[in-house]
């Protein structure tokens, strides 16, 4: 059996995964909608409701980091401003599938929203990686804060996606099992680049650039490449979001989003994608389980802890929990 | 016409003169040495070679074509090969990913063979590993493949740079002192490998070195720079009676 | 005419007050090469500070430039203590990790900060009381200068000339300029690194510490997240000015506070703040050192 049929195999075990797991939690329903796309009607109590729903922004959490991770622990290049690509996905697939195809059957909206978003998203990507792959370190990071915000600021003044107000009844047709396939597609895609030769050029610009330039890589084109990937899965992880809450608001996506990110990155091992993944999972589930410790205590302490663990985890463990390791079924061997 | 011609070179930063007018002519499949005392500008002339600085007069050509204007990764692709003073190997990487860099700008799978596993995907790794432990066979360092770059002993880092440099197949390859730090029994060990494969594949070698036993028994022909300028060029013999050469070296009133 | 004059005024003002919060930036970056993302929460605590002592120690308190002097002492000081827990608990056990790390901690800081300040102040925004009597001079044509404005003004003038005093004239402005050049050759020259830091910490904390007051004397209603945008836009100036360099902070400061002010009174005050992010966008791609800053180049 050729490599791709493997490939194709292995898709359609984890898509049949997916829909058994969408079956199980939507109470053992058998509808194409319970089956594919709706959120369940009625929780069975496997699943309350509230963690479903941290579930799901668990998974887009991890496009997002591991998308990240791409740019910042592969290729080594610094940016703070993923929220804003994340954006573009959001209000890109909204308006597509909100304005043009409000009636389109639900693989359509979601193909159709999905490939928009990744694709203007990786488009301004494209722009704003040219414009500034010039620049290197800090300054990189500080000039992607700065498109981000623009990004935002702008989607804040047009109206017809609701400006300030927010975008509200976007149609939803993300449930658990569909957004868990594509995260683990993701995390795949990106294993995969990062094991090839892309893959091996990023890591050599990251450890020596001179040196890679000398051994006949071209630099800025690894790395516009890395921002266009990148910036694509953002855009998608955008996309999902909308079709899975039904409302944006510009401020989810300020500048505390893209640290968040970075930090789910260094929490869990700069340059690690098990990293990624880990530090996307617990800085998604540590707030949320610390509202048990409010119920006890009273006082909202969950953010404050949540921060205080982000600088303990920064002091006492600096290379990350996960360090340059990898889990098994992520490395590269 | 030369092979590798650098023709009237001039290299200025901001006033200070790195090199004025040099001259240099390489044949095919000779192992040229460039010599000097420290801060003669050797490295320079190495880094204007790959594109790093453009000369501020003049012109180098590779094979009749003039590399003035081609960045490095360019040059690179053409056929120049380089090792660095200060080694600059891709530390976390393994020792037989190092090597495989190189092939970067010779293979063609795409982000969809990468993403599928493709059947060119995979005939074309296994083809460039293969290549790849080839050459770190031949630096005798293919037991160390999978080791961390960074965790090699000094000795093995200089011949991975060496083989490195090989995996982008190049015509002309430049040395930066390579035998810094090694001791005499590497020393000895590395010029016989130096010497066999720039037989064995009959390339063009130019290598910058302090130790002068080196330079003198093996290269075919050395070029000597002295404050940015190239004051003699000739064989190991012709240059241990140059008087300019002992000037150099030994001061002169 | 009068209009620009006016709008002049009330842009220097803001400028000033994002000077003083800059100047921390532009510092810490240069000792420590970190983006202290943190320091625009010190500023809150700054504000914070001042309103509390109020608050407790001088409920009734006449309003006059002397009580604000005494309240932005107090502040700065809050600020400063601050400032010092920040860098000896937070920064400086990882002065020898990634610079990465540092930033993470920096952002973990800050959050701290905000959500530990919502925690013990709440987080529905305070008035900060009236400490300065509230006159408008009137410079005619429909110009007004307002007593804070003035006060603005005079506090950011005598804190700057001190810094400059310090920076350019002491034993320790050398040692922080040394460092900024290269803290390993100021290590081996024998600069006592972590205290030249330490002072550093001090002094940014307790500009921000007096620009947190005025910010509450000037638009008296505070939250535990206001040292957000502020710090951001003091961030920028910095940037402009061009990073690490003192002088580049004040003047990108009052640049940035100018042209803010115009654009809210001449286009739109929608626009202000994506004003702030497109300078910040330009200048690091047209002049990415800053105005005043130089260019390193990096040795092969």
């Amino acid at each position: 059996m050729s490599k791709l049929n493997k490939t194709v195999l292995l898709f359609l075990i984890f898509a049949a995964v997916a829909v058994v797991l969408n079956f199980v939690l939507s109470g053992f329903s058998v509808t194409p909608g319970a089956l594919f796309y709706e959120k369940p009607g009625r929780f069975t109590g496997l699943i309350s409701p509230y963690y479903y729903s941290v579930m799901i922004l668990l998974c887009i959490n991890v496009i997002l980091s591991v998308s990240l991770a791409l740019l910042n622990g592969f290729t080594g290049l610094f940016t703070m401003g993923h929220a804003g690509f994340m954006a573009i996905g959001a209000y890109t697939s909204a308006s597509v599938v909100y304005f043009l195809l409000p009636t389109a059957p639900f693989f359509i909206q979601l193909i159709a929203g999905a490939l928009a978003a990744g694709a203007f998203s990786g488009l301004v990507g494209f722009f704003i990686g040219t414009s500034s792959l010039r620049l290197n370190g800090d300054y990189l990071g500080m000039v992607t804060l700065g498109f981000s915000e623009i990004i935002r600021i702008i989607l804040l003044n047009i109206d017809a996606v609701g400006g300030a107000r927010g975008f509200s009844d976007i149609p939803v047709y993300m449930n658990l099992g569909s957004v868990l396939l594509i995260t683990v597609i993701t995390i795949m895609v990106i294993k995969r680049i990062r094991d090839g030769r892309l893959g091996r050029a990023m890591l050599a610009i990251k450890e020596n650039e001179m040196a890679a330039n000398m051994m006949g890589i071209n630099p800025l084109n690894i790395k516009v490449k890395a921002f266009v990937i990148s910036s694509f899965m953002a855009g998608m992880a955008g996309s999902f979001f909308a079709h899975s809450e039904g409302y944006l608001s510009t401020q989810t996506f300020s500048f505390a989003k893209s640290f968040e990110v970075i930090a789910m990155n260094v929490v869990g091992g700069l340059g690690s994608l098990s990293g990624a993944i880990m530090g996307a999972g617990i800085l998604t589930v540590l707030p949320e389980a610390l509202r048990k410790v409010q119920d006890i205590t009273g006082v909202d302490l969950r953010m404050v802890i949540y921060a205080l663990t982000m600088v303990l985890i920064m002091i006492l463990r600096p290379q990350g929990l996960m360090g340059n390791k990898e889990w098994k079924w992520l490395s590269s061997k | 016409m030369a092979f590798l011609e650098i023709n009237d070179m001039s290299l200025e930063f901001g006033g200070v003169k790195a090199c004025q007018n040099v001259n240099m002519k390489l044949e095919p499949g000779i192992l040229y040495g460039l010599i000097g005392p420290n801060g003669a500008g050797k490295s320079t002339i190495f880094n204007v070679l790959t594109g790093i600085y453009p000369p501020t007069r003049g012109d180098v050509k590779l094979g009749g074509e003039s590399l003035v204007g081609h960045k490095p990764y360019e040059i690179a692709q053409r056929g120049v090969g380089r090792t660095f003073q200060n080694i600059r190997l891709f530390k976390e990487l393994t020792v037989l990913q190092n090597v495989m860099v190189a092939f970067y700008s010779s293979s063609h799978s795409t982000i969809a063979d990468m993403v599928f596993e493709s059947k060119n995907f995979h005939n074309e790794e296994s083809e460039v590993k293969t290549k790849a432990l080839e050459l770190l066979k031949v630096m005798g360092i293919e037991d160390l493949a999978e080791v961390p770059a960074g965790g090699l002993p000094y000795g093995k880092q200089r011949k991975l740079e060496i083989a490195r440099a090989l995996g982008l197949n190049p015509k002309i390859l430049l040395l930066d002192e390579p035998a810094a730090g090694l001791n005499p029994t590497e020393t000895k060990e590395l010029t016989d490998l130096i010497r066999k494969i720039q037989k064995d594949r009959n390339i063009t070698v130019l290598l910058i070195e302090h130790d002068m036993g080196l330079v003198m028994k093996i290269c075919e022909k050395i070029f000597v720079l002295v404050q940015g300028q190239l004051v003699c060029e000739g064989t190991a013999d012709i240059i241990q009676n140059d008087k300019r050469v002992i000037e150099a070296y030994l001061g002169v009133d | 005419m009068n209009e620009f004059i006016q709008h002049t005024i009330n842009g220097l003002a803001l400028g000033s007050i994002y000077a003083l919060v800059a100047l921390g930036y532009t510092m810490v970056f240069g000792v420590l090469q970190l983006i202290n993302f943190a320091h625009g929460d010190i500023f809150m605590v700054g504000s914070f500070v001042g309103l509390y002592f109020i608050r407790w120690f001088m409920p009734n308190v006449e309003p006059s430039l002397l009580t604000t002097i005494i309240v932005i002492l107090v502040a700065m000081v809050g600020s400063a203590t601050v400032g010092v827990i920040i860098e000896k608990f937070a920064y400086r056990p990882l002065r020898k990790a990634p610079r990465i790390n540092i930033l993470i901690t920096a952002i973990g800081v800050s959050l701290l900060l905000e959500y530990g300040g919502q925690l013990i102040f709440g987080a529905s925004p305070q008035f900060f009381p009236d400490i300065l009597p509230r006159k408008q001079i009137d410079l005619g044509g429909a110009i007004y200068l307002d007593s804070n404005q003035v006060t603005i003004f005079l506090v950011s003038f005598v804190l700057m000339l001190v810094l400059q005093f310090l920076v350019f004239k002491t034993q320790f402005g050398r040692a922080m300029r040394a460092i900024s050049h290269s803290l390993e050759t100021a290590n081996l020259i024998g600069i006592n690194v972590n205290k030249v830091i330490l002072i550093t910490f001090i002094i940014g904390s307790s500009l921000a510490g007096a620009a947190g007051v005025l910010y509450g004397v000037a638009y008296p209603k505070i939250d535990p997240l206001l040292g957000l945008l502020p710090g951001l836009k003091a961030f920028i100036a910095a940037v402009l000015g061009g990073i690490g360099n003192v002088t580049g902070a004040v003047i990108g400061a009052i640049l940035l506070g100018l042209s803010e002010t115009y654009v809210a009174g001449y286009i739109s005050s929608t626009y202000r703040d994506a004003l702030a992010f497109l300078i910040l966008i330009l200048v690091l791609l047209l002049r990415p050192a800053g105005l005043l800053g130089t260019k390193k180049i990096e040795k092969v």
